[in-house]
């Protein structure tokens, strides 16, 4: 199992001793996972029942803007302030 | 009589009942029930959830990642709430990731019947909140069962309802195409009160339908011989611990003497449900959990780009066992093993969910135990996560077909509580509350 690549894609950072103890218990997992192919599967596709429940597009004012603002990590003049991604 | 008798209290009685309530939370504040108190309630009271938003409040959904987060609105469930006092938020396994109540971040939530052992989950400070009279009701959330195992384990009594009855707005997902908000109470009067108030279509959820309102609890009362229960041959399962078994086979010959029909029914994929729903789950809670990123709220640690941030932020906030179900659900949908796990795992589901709908249709209520273990010690599960995965055996029966379930005492092993789950079709809510109450006054 391609432990460091999955972490990269999950954006997690593991310890050396995480990713060991993790790949141990994904491995437990997934063979115990195998019975579902005694199910002998054939052509099923999974559909929904459900309908979704369209509203009209519509903007709506959100009263409370600032306890929006109140949880960002770091804050500038009402701007949330995130680290560069280019 | 125990909602009925508080919903019709006068103001005075009230003021000593909820007084109670406060000293019960400050003596017992070792079983780890709550997260936040709320000082001042006048009105019978009601815990909610820690993921569940309060306008506010704080709410952390039992993980250090949000910590600190205040939520700007409510729940579409909690704002339906009327003549109702918030006493707090309840500790849960973070973001509902057990079924057990050991994973939250601010301590194991221990069973109220014995501190040794584990309360069930995720819902689980709400079934100690209600077992040692912290409040008079609940709102909780149901996944696959993290409603209803703290119900069995802690003694109380809570209703899954059917996918699509309630708004889950203001609900921090685990599995979008599963999760459901829910009551829990000290009676199935209690349950049903709380129902009536917050069902209904909602725009801010999409999958809510339009379906006719119902006063549950002013319907409650029934004829034995009107209703079929079926039941599984040989529990459903070897997986089932024999004095639970038991337990369930003397309710439903109480319920059979009380003229409730019988009929028996095989159920015999029902242990691939478990897999089946652990990689599904996987899967929708790695994509759920993207939104928790250091960037908008919680902590957040230093780093110069964004994803050494994030990478920080998560590894050093996300507990272990969220680490392995977002590991998980990322590796079973990579684009080389999609195909092997799961795309495998929704074509069980759908394969499940046609055989469950088989043997409903035999009758108007699925008996089974809500667990089939008794409460674990704590320091049992901690590591062991095929353990813990193994105690959702009946917990998909209601989720897979998208229906309602209900859990109630039927006795006692020891000092510990043992729940009966009525399960029945989509939206037939009403006749699983029906049977609960027929039930418990057999008692």
């Amino acid at each position: 199992m391609e432990i460091d690549r999955i972490a990269k894609i999950a954006r997690i950072r593991l310890t050396d001793d995480e990713k060991q103890h993790l790949e141990s218990q994904l491995n437990r997992i997934l063979e115990w996972a195998k019975q579902i192919e005694q199910m002998e599967l054939g052509d099923e596709e999974y559909f929904t029942d459900k309908t979704n429940v369209f509203r009209e597009d519509k903007v709506e004012p959100f009263p409370d803007s600032q306890l929006i603002v109140k949880n960002f990590p770091k804050v500038q003049k009402g701007k949330v302030i995130v680290p560069r991604s280019l | 009589m125990y909602s009925e008798t508080v919903l019709a209290m006068g103001r005075k009685d009230l003021q000593e009942h909820i007084a109670g309530q406060y000293d019960s939370i400050e003596k017992n504040k070792k079983f780890n029930a709550f997260i936040t108190v709320n000082k001042g309630a006048d009105k019978p009271t009601i815990a909610i959830k820690d993921n569940l938003t309060v306008r506010g409040m704080r709410a952390t959904s039992s993980s250090k990642i949000i910590d600190n987060y205040i939520a700007p609105y409510n729940a579409t469930a909690v704002s339906r709430l009327t003549n109702l006092s918030i006493i707090g938020k309840t500790a849960l396994d973070a973001f509902g990731t057990g079924s057990t109540g050991s994973n939250s971040d601010y301590g194991p939530v221990r069973n109220p019947h014995d501190e040794e052992r584990v309360a069930g989950g995720s819902s689980a400070g709400n079934g100690v909140a209600l077992a040692l009279d912290m409040c008079d009701f609940a709102l909780g959330t149901d996944t696959y069962g993290s409603l209803r195992s703290p119900s069995s384990f802690c003694g109380v009594v809570g209703l899954r309802p059917s996918y699509g009855l309630v708004s889950r707005y203001g609900l921090m997902d685990l599995s979008m195409s599963l999760d459901t908000i829910g009551p829990m109470a000290h009676d199935v009067y209690g349950v049903s009160y709380i129902l009536s108030m917050i069902t209904g279509q909602d725009s801010h959820d999409c999958l809510t339908e339009k379906s006719k309102k119902i006063d549950y609890h002013k319907e409650l009362g029934i004829e034995a011989k009107r209703l079929t229960m079926i039941v599984l041959e040989e529990n459903g399962s070897n997986l089932v611990d024999k004095k639970v078994a038991k337990t369930v086979e003397g309710a439903v010959n109480r319920l059979e003497q009380a003229g409730v029909k019988k009929v028996v029914a095989r159920l015999p994929d029902l242990d691939k449900s478990i897999p089946m729903y652990y990689l599904g789950m996987a899967a929708e809670f790695a994509s759920a959990m993207q939104k928790f990123d250091g960037l908008r709220y919680g902590p957040r640690e230093d780093g110069y780009e964004l994803d050494e941030v994030i990478s920080k932020t998560r590894g050093r906030y996300l507990n272990a066992e969220i680490k392995r179900r977002v590991m998980l659900g990322t590796f079973v949908t990579m684009k080389e093993q999609q195909s092997k796990w799961y795309a495998a795992a929704i074509k069980a589901r759908a394969r499940l969910k046609q055989e469950i709908n088989r043997v409903m249709a035999k009758g108007d209520v699925l008996i089974t135990p809500t667990m089939p273990v008794m409460p674990w010690k704590i320091k049992e599960v901690m590591d062991d996560p095929l353990k813990n995965y193994a105690m959702d055996l009946f917990s998909g029966l209601a989720p897979i077909i998208g229906g309602p379930a209900l859990s109630v005492p039927c006795g006692t092993i020891g000092r510990l509580p043992v729940g009966l789950q009525i399960g029945a079709k989509r939206f037939d809510e009403l006749k699983c509350l029906q049977l609960g109450y027929l039930f418990e006054g057999l008692k």
